[in-house]
Order: structure tokens, then C-alpha cells, then sequence
């Protein structure tokens, strides 16, 4: 079926539209790119960009979209224009696709092994026996532990990463030869996805399968793909091989996607990230000339309009740029320095100050009880969720404490519990040197005050109900922070430090984009002039170039106001970029915690190691040691003896970890590791990361 | 975490924050379904003939002894017909609109109102106090509509009020039910977090920050619950539960036709016509608006 040229997917000039109410919006424009066998396509943008559409135009599922020009030939057939039937046949089992969320993919209500089977007894005509065997064999080769066992769970009992790992097997199963991949390690942990990642490539290798993968990522498609192409507002603006997109870059967004992306290497204090101005035009309004001018630095008067083609620049390298040339020469990696005078106190000089909040011994258990017989007449064991257990902080003034860890270990618990809407199950906090080991029910409106919370998930920080000029007003009443007539004035005056004008006061959440709508979180935040704001993950649902804005923003605000900092995220970039001090949480506890670029650079906690050698750099050629984390993170309900991280430590040193809690160890500069190595060993250890 | 799909733009529907620009909008919802603007013109139709009502001379008491039990005769004045007693028929359906459309909806409300509260409490505390409400509730629904309406008509007596509070009482752990669920979803938001880390009182976050965000399916609920109202009222009426004669009410107009039904069917056709064409136009501008505002999601 493969003819000799070996291309497996030719796009030509791919244009598809959405029907809507308001009549067809062209949400993908004049899209053209090929995979090989054994090639890794991958494509990255923003959100609103087109890139799943795309993947949705080849499997023909676009459901009130449809491809109104070009064409799409697999393995040197046209798919466009063909019946339902016709493109059943083609196609055949030979385009798989793997989900964001694997259990769009699954059967909730369907055994692991009856849905891997049905792919081979449905559409193969294999015997149900042969089908099995088939099966657990292409478990055991996506690294899925006793796979036996696997065949007979349901998928609710899988971890995130293993239902990742049987959608690729229900993927792989049917042979195909084009594997389209959407955005398939954005919902899993940075460990979970930085093995998934390595399953990927190792398979492609091994299968000669053509890939297509999207993900908006930029240090995911570094890793994986062999080209890359970069889509902004429907179009494909660069397409080139993947050292040359990330290294030589030649169109304006690519470069600017790249800048605003926090890096393990620079902090707040060196540099300030890059934000692209502006966000992607709606599909239905789209600018005449280029649609990245009006974002674009190096915009001139062609620009607006005449619309540029896709354009050899080198072999291999496309551009969709009138200035390419002079875009690729220009010194786009000098970042943007921060004037001398505008340095903050690095965190050292910070130890000594006065802490703002003090935990000690901090517990958050929830109650969980079974649906057995003997708990329903309240005789039943109780059983606890340790899902914060014995947290000590010290978080020094005017200073940014990032916490990072993966999902599930406590962090975001430990904020509403300091926060208050989690009551304590043990331990104590302290506010200024005020108790605050209540709910905040029971604490004084001051207290309140002064501990403020932004929140992560921007579609939902505000009450969609009422205008953001309300919900702001709304906390200045209630704290009385001017006096009754100023109010208006007070909610222009914060909206502006947030960077929104007038105009926003009377709108609705729903007329904001992401970017727009965490910095109204942000500005009600401040509206009670706090001391200290807990930041949940305010960054991780944007797009990494609002994420930079977002970010300098809270910077600014910090410098000019001196607010303390609590920024909880998983992005270990971002927190290196964002704090100066980090605390690492596994489990419910803190398992090394100290100045960010201590943290950072040997000696590690192996933990930390194992996180820091997962993230993803958009920079190919810089190196990472092959750490790989084991089996999944034991249950809060019953965690490990001793030391948590022993049942998956790869530096495990024997018995002890087993059996005795380790020790916080000093390193000086308040840097406190919990591990049973010598701190001489852990001296020892190499730095992770590292260029080649 | 998680980057939002693709979606085209044009899912989200933005339009103006004024009154008019939302009322243009709601419009233009309703006139993109012909369902809706079906059922729309079917209730504003009855809502004319409510005001007719309030200026016309038609008397729905008054009793023609030339012409008993006679069908639609317009050149004597009864275009749709007299009753038994030779009441006008057109005067009596008329008249009784103003009677249904006034205790359905009014009784939906107080079922909207009692079973908002109760939701709301249910949803928001949890635990030992959502056990006892919806126990409570459950209890009530475990008896057949009709009966409740028919013991409490039975022993307060049939009049307008009590008419209304039966329904209320019939109405109320459907919408309650209907709450909870909504407030167990809502609570879970960030913005009911930010609400109560700024120690809001619970009233507060109950009513000012959930239940105005519930505000969508509880007006098709409402809706559809005027429809059964309708019915109700029709039922009690003609079981002789609902309003006490001579009021022209449609249900007790049919059920004193129906003795008579072989000689002079019109007096059973119109008022049915009359409950089936409003109830009928209610649920389809409720299916409508809901159909027309997901179909773009």
C-alpha cells in the first residue's frame, strides 16, 4: 500500500470552516505539510489556532466543520470528497488517534481487555484467544505492569498514565500507519508524561510509523518531533526541522513563542519574560495582510497589506514572513534585562526578615468511609486521606515561595488550609505572628484581610453572573479599604494596576479571554490590600504567551507593593523562573525546600532529581539525564513507611528508608533536604541538566 | 492544566451587557427555533386573550334561556356555543384564562421559591442536613401527586389559595431536587472558594454567588412546571376540587359538559382545546430555548 516516496500524509493547501450561527468562520487557512514513515510531525501553537482541527480534518470528524478547499492524501489517495464508506476503506485501521483525555477513549464501563480485544476480533476477524494474546503482548510492550492482571480491570482503576498508555496499545493494536497524537501528555504529570514521551519515540523507531503530534508544549514537541510546524490563527506561519525552528528561527510568533516561555535557567531577577502583545484574532476576524501583524515587532506597512505565502527559506525551512531574513538575523535570544535599579533584595538578605506566615506541623486529613455495611450503620473503621501531613513553612517577607509537585501531593490543599476553607486536622499557623489555625469562618475580618487567594482555573475564579466592576467593588465594601464614594474610583485604580482599562468594569466574564480573566482574579485579590496572596497554579490553564504577561505582572505588583508570594504550580520552570524560594512536596510532605537556584543544581533531593531530568526544555540541544521514575504514587491513605519516596526512589540506599522517617538535613542558606543519603553523597551527584 | 480545545470562536455567543442587547439577543434565540417561536406565539396568544378579558362585556354568568346547550352560533350572539344553562361559551373560556394564567404561574413561583431554599440548604451544607431535607422531600414524593392535591384540597377546602398551595406543595422537592443538584456542582467552582475565603456569610454565597447561576435551567423548569400547574388546575376542576361554581374554571367546565357531551360536544371541545393549545405552547417554547441555546456548545 506504502508506494516508494514512503510519504504517508500529504495535506495540500487545507482550508476547513465551522458552521455557526453567525455563518461559516474558517478556523484552518491554506495548510499544507507531509509525513514520511518513521517521521515525526510535530505541530504546535496556541489555543484557537487550528492545530486539532487540522488533526480532526484527516479522521474526517469535524462535526458542524467541514474542509472547504485542498486536499488530504494518505499513502497517495485523496480522502477529500469521498463517501463515509469509501473513507472507512481507505483508511481502514491504518490512522489511529490518541486523545488529550484517555478516557474519551475508553469505555468506562467496558474491561480494559474486552475493548483492547474487540479492535482485533470486530475489525481483524481474530479468534477472541489469538486477540488476548495480541493483546497482553502489546501491553507488556507499552510498559504496562503485569498486563494479565491489566486485561481485566476496569479503567476507572487505571492511573492517568496507564489509561494514556492502553489508549496508545488500543492505538497501535490495529497497525497503523499514521498515529495522530492531540496534545496525549498534556493531562498527565511531568514524570507520567516524560515517560510517555520516551514510549512514543521509542515505538516510532521500532514501528516505522508516520506521527503527527500537536501539543501547544513547546518543550514536548522539542523533545519528540524530528520537524516541526508552528501554527498561528489557522495558518501554518513556519514549518522547518527541529534544531533549525527552536535554534534558527525565522518567523516573528516562533520567536516570540519561544520568549516568553520561562526557562530551568534564568530567574525574575535576570530577566523578564517576553510577552507577545495581544491575543489570536477570532476566526471571524481576522486581520487583511498578515495575521500575526498586528502582534508583530517587526511589522512594516507591506505587512498590513499584502497577506504573505508560505515560503522556502532554506531546504526544509519554510517561512511565512515577507522578512524572514532579517527576522532569522536578528539577536532574538537577548532578553529583555532588568535595569539595575528595579533588582528586588535577592532572597538571602530575605532569611533573616520577619517570617509573614509560619506553619508548623501542618495535617490535612479527610475523612473517607467505604460503602460497607458496617459504615453505613456508623460502626465501620474510619478511614483518613493524609493529604497534607506535618507541613513546616517559614515564609519570609516581601519574597515569592513557590511549591511545586505533582498533582495529588498536597499543594493545592495546603493553600485552602492555610487559607482557611480546609480546617486543619493538626498543627498550627501563624499569620503575623497571629494564630490562624481556624476556619475562616471563625477568623477576625482583619485576618482575612490581609490573606488573599488568586485561583487556578480562569473559567471559573469568577461568578459569570455579574460584571467584574461588581465583583471587584463587591470586596472593596466589604473590606472598607476607601471610603464609600471612592469606590468606583478604587476598582479603576486596581483594574489599572492589573493592566485593564475602563471599559472592562462593565463587562461580563464571559466577554474575557483566559489571560483577562486571571487578572481580574488578581485584582480582587488586591482589592483588600493584602499581605500575603496564595496564587493556586494562576498561570497553568494559559497560554504561554499570556502566562508571561500574567507572570510580569505579578512581578511588578510584588516589587511595587512588596506582597508576599505563595505560588503553587507543577510547571518546574515557571516556578524557577517565578520564586525565590522553592519547597518540593511529595505525598503530603515537604521533601526539600530552600532558594530557588539551590534547588535548582546539585546537591538534589532524589525526588527533585528525578522531576527536574522529566521537564520538557524547548531547547534541543541541551542534554538531561535519563531518570525514570517507577510504578505510581502510593495511595495517601496508607502512604509508605519511613521515608514516602522509598517505593519509587531510584538512589534508595537500603533498609532505612524503609523503616526510619529521614531527617531534615541542613545544606546552610536554609536549604533543608529530607533524605537518608550523606550529604556528601548527595554532593556528589551531577547536575541534570546540561548542554551538550 | 489542561489546554481547551480548538473550539471555533463562534461557539461563544457574546453579546451586549444593556437590558435591550440581551433582550435581542434572548429574541433572537427563540426566533432561531421555530419550536420556540411556536410555542412563544401559542402563550402570547393567551396572554391576549387574558387582557381581553379585563376590558370586554362578555359576561361569563350570564344565562340565555333561548339557546341551552346549543353549538356555535354567531348570529346569536354565542360564536362557540352555550352550556347547559345557556352561559356563553366564549365569555366562560375567556374568562377562565384569567383564572388559570394568574394561580399556575403564581403557584410556580411559590414552588420555585420554597424548593430554591431547600435545594440550596441541602446542596450547600451536605451531609446530615441534606440527608434530613431530601428524606423529607422524598417522602413527599413518594405520594401520587393527584392525592397529595387531592388530601390537602379535602381538608382545607377548595378555594383560589388553596389551589395555589397544593401545587406548591406538589411542586416544590421536584424543583428542590433540581437545586441541590445544581448547587453541588456550583459549589465546586473557584469563584464560591473566592466567595467564602473572603468570609462571605453562607446566605450570602447561597443566594448571591449560586442560585443566580442556576438561574437557566430553573426558568425551563419553571416553564414546564406551569405547564403541569395547568393541568392541575384543569384536574382539581374537574374532580370538583378546584375553584367552587360558578367560576368559569376550564376543568369544571368540561367535567359539567361531559354529562351532556352527546348533544352538544362544543361545550367539552373548547375548553380542552383551551388547556391542551397553552400547555402545549409552554413546554414548546421550554424545549425550544433549551434545544436552540445548546445547539452551538
Amino acid at each position: 500500500m506504502i508506494s516508494g516516496s514512503a510519504q504517508v500524509l500529504q495535506v495540500q493547501n487545507l482550508a476547513i470552516s465551522y458552521e455557526t450561527r453567525h455563518g461559516d468562520v474558517p478556523a484552518v487557512r491554506d495548510v499544507s505539510f507531509g509525513i514520511r514513515r518513521g517521521e515525526t510531525l510535530g505541530i504546535v501553537g496556541e489555543s484557537g489556532c487550528g492545530k486539532s482541527t487540522v488533526a480532526y480534518g484527516i479522521v474526517g470528524f469535524l462535526g458542524n466543520g467541514h474542509i472547504v478547499d485542498g486536499s488530504i492524501k494518505f499513502c497517495g489517495e485523496e480522502l477529500r470528497g469521498r463517501s463515509e464508506k469509501e473513507l472507512h476503506r481507505l483508511r481502514g485501521g491504518q490512522i489511529a488517534m490518541v486523545h488529550q483525555d484517555p478516557m474519551q477513549s475508553l469505555n468506562p464501563s467496558m474491561r480494559v481487555g474486552d475493548q483492547l480485544s474487540e479492535v482485533l476480533v470486530v475489525h481483524r476477524g481474530m479468534t477472541n484467544r489469538d486477540a488476548c494474546a495480541r493483546c497482553i503482548k502489546m501491553l507488556d510492550r507499552v510498559y504496562i505492569p503485569s498486563p494479565e492482571a491489566m486485561m481485566e480491570r476496569y479503567p476507572h482503576q487505571l492511573s492517568g498514565g496507564q489509561q494514556q498508555r492502553v489508549v496508545i496499545a488500543m492505538a497501535l493494536l490495529a497497525d497503523p500507519v499514521l498515529l495522530i497524537m492531540d496534545e496525549p501528555t498534556t493531562a498527565l504529570d511531568v514524570t507520567v508524561e516524560a515517560t510517555v514521551l520516551d514510549l512514543i519515540s521509542e515505538l516510532r523507531e521500532e514501528l516505522d510509523t508516520a506521527i503527527l503530534y500537536i501539543s501547544h508544549n513547546l518543550g514536548v514537541i522539542a523533545r519528540i518531533s524530528d520537524r516541526v510546524g508552528v501554527m498561528y490563527a489557522g495558518e501554518m506561519v513556519e514549518s522547518a526541522p527541529v534544531e533549525e525552528i527552536f535554534l534558527q528561527s525565522a518567523h516573528p510568533y516562533t520567536q516570540g513563542l519561544l520568549r516568553c516561555v520561562p526557562t530551568l535557567e534564568s530567574s525574575k531577577q535576570a530577566r523578564y519574560l517576553t510577552p507577545i502583545a495581544g491575543s489570536v484574532p477570532s476566526p471571524g476576524d481576522l486581520p487583511e495582510g498578515c495575521v500575526y501583524a498586528p502582534r508583530c515587532g517587526f511589522v512594516q506597512p507591506k505587512c498590513w497589506q499584502e497577506h504573505p505565502q508560505l515560503v522556502k527559506r532554506l531546504d526544509n525551512h519554510r517561512v511565512r514572513c515577507f522578512f524572514a531574513g532579517e527576522v532569522a538575523m536578528t539577536d532574538w535570544r537577548e532578553l529583555g534585562e532588568i535595569p539595575a535599579a528595579a533588582l528586588v533584595r535577592s532572597g538571602v538578605q530575605q532569611l533573616g526578615a520577619e517570617p509573614v506566615l509560619k506553619t508548623q506541623n501542618v495535617s490535612t486529613y479527610y475523612p473517607h468511609t467505604s460503602g460497607s455495611l458496617l459504615n453505613l450503620i456508623g460502626l465501620g473503621e474510619k478511614q483518613w486521606l493524609r493529604a497534607v501531613d506535618g507541613v513546616d513553612l517559614l515564609i519570609p517577607k516581601g519574597v515569592t515561595f513557590g511549591v511545586v509537585g505533582e498533582s495529588g501531593c498536597g499543594k493545592t490543599t495546603l493553600a485552602k488550609t492555610i487559607i482557611g476553607l480546609e480546617s486543619l486536622t493538626g498543627g498550627e499557623i501563624e499569620f503575623m505572628g497571629v494564630d490562624i489555625s481556624m476556619p475562616v469562618r471563625s477568623r477576625d475580618k482583619e485576618l482575612i484581610k490581609g490573606l488573599r487567594m488568586v485561583f487556578q482555573n480562569p473559567d471559573s475564579t469568577l461568578n459569570p453572573s455579574f460584571t467584574i466592576g461588581y465583583q471587584i467593588g463587591r470586596q472593596i465594601r466589604r473590606f472598607q479599604t476607601v471610603p464609600r464614594g471612592q469606590v468606583h474610583q478604587e476598582v479603576l485604580r486596581l483594574l489599572d494596576q492589573v493592566k485593564l482599562d475602563a471599559r472592562y468594569v462593565s463587562r461580563l466574564p464571559r466577554q474575557l479571554s483566559g489571560g483577562e480573566k486571571q487578572r481580574v482574579g488578581i485584582a480582587r485579590a488586591l482589592a483588600s490590600r493584602p499581605e500575603l496572596v496564595l496564587c493556586d497554579e494562576p498561570v497553568s490553564s494559559l497560554d504561554v504567551s499570556v502566562q508571561a504577561a500574567v507572570l510580569n505582572l505579578l512581578t511588578e505588583i510584588q516589587r511595587k507593593y512588596g506582597t508576599t508570594l505563595l505560588f503553587i504550580a507543577h510547571d518546574l520552570s515557571v516556578v524557577r523562573y517565578f520564586s525565590d524560594f522553592v519547597a518540593v512536596m511529595y505525598l503530603g510532605q515537604i521533601v526539600e525546600v530552600g532558594m530557588a537556584h539551590d534547588i535548582y543544581e546539585p546537591p538534589y533531593h532524589p525526588y527533585t532529581e528525578a522531576l527536574l531530568s522529566a521537564v520538557p526544555i524547548p531547547n534541543p540541544s541541551i542534554q538531561q539525564k535519563h531518570i525514570r521514575l517507577e510504578g505510581t504514587v502510593p495511595s495517601a491513605f496508607n502512604p509508605p513507611s519511613g521515608c514516602r519516596f522509598h517505593t519509587r526512589c531510584p538512589r534508595k540506599i537500603g533498609e532505612i528508608c524503609e523503616t526510619q522517617v529521614p531527617p531534615m538535613r541542613n545544606l546552610g542558606d536554609g536549604h533543608l533536604i529530607a533524605c537518608h543519603i550523606p550529604l556528601e553523597k548527595l554532593r556528589e551527584i551531577k547536575p541534570v541538566i546540561f548542554t551538550s | 492544566m489542561r489546554e481547551k480545545q480548538d473550539l471555533p470562536i463562534g461557539a461563544l455567543e457574546i453579546s451586549g451587557t444593556s437590558f435591550g442587547g440581551r433582550l435581542r439577543a434572548f429574541l433572537g434565540t427563540i426566533w432561531a427555533s421555530r419550536t420556540a417561536t411556536v410555542g412563544v406565539l401559542l402563550v402570547l396568544f393567551w396572554i391576549l386573550v387574558v387582557l381581553f378579558s379585563l376590558v370586554t362585556t362578555l359576561d361569563p354568568y350570564e344565562q340565555d334561556v333561548t339557546s341551552v346547550n346549543a353549538g356555535p352560533s354567531p348570529a346569536q350572539g354565542h360564536w362557540l356555543g352555550t352550556d347547559d344553562l345557556g352561559r356563553d361559551l366564549l365569555a366562560r373560556v375567556v374568562h377562565g384564562s384569567r383564572l388559570v394564567l394568574v394561580l399556575a404561574p403564581l403557584s410556580v413561583l411559590c414552588a420555585v421559591a420554597v424548593g430554591s431554599t431547600l435545594g440550596l440548604v441541602a446542596g450547600y451544607y451536605g451531609g446530615v442536613v441534606d440527608d434530613l431535607v431530601m428524606r423529607l422531600l422524598d417522602a413527599l414524593m413518594a405520594f401520587p401527586t393527584i392525592l397529595l392535591y387531592m388530601i390537602i384540597i379535602a381538608a382545607l377546602g377548595a378555594s383560589p389559595a388553596n389551589v395555589v398551595m397544593a401545587i406548591t406543595i406538589g411542586g416544590t422537592p421536584g424543583i428542590a431536587r433540581l437545586i441541590r443538584s445544581l448547587t453541588i456542582d456550583i459549589k465546586s467552582r473557584d469563584y464560591v472558594a473566592a466567595a467564602e475565603s473572603a468570609g462571605e456569610s453562607p446566605l450570602f454565597v447561597m443566594f448571591g454567588e449560586i442560585l443566580i447561576n442556576a438561574r437557566g435551567p430553573i426558568i425551563v423548569d419553571a416553564m414546564l412546571g406551569v405547564g403541569y400547574a395547568i393541568f392541575a388546575i384543569g384536574a382539581l376542576g374537574f374532580l370538583g376540587l378546584g375553584m367552587p361554581p360558578p367560576s368559569p374554571d376550564w376543568g369544571s367546565m368540561i367535567a359539567r359538559a361531559r354529562l351532556h357531551i352527546w348533544s352538544n360536544p362544543w361545550a367539552v371541545v373548547w375548553p380542552s382545546i383551551a388547556i391542551a393549545s397553552l400547555v402545549v405552547g409552554l413546554n414548546l417554547f421550554a424545549d425550544g430555548l433549551n434545544e436552540e441555546s445548546f445547539r452551538y456548545q
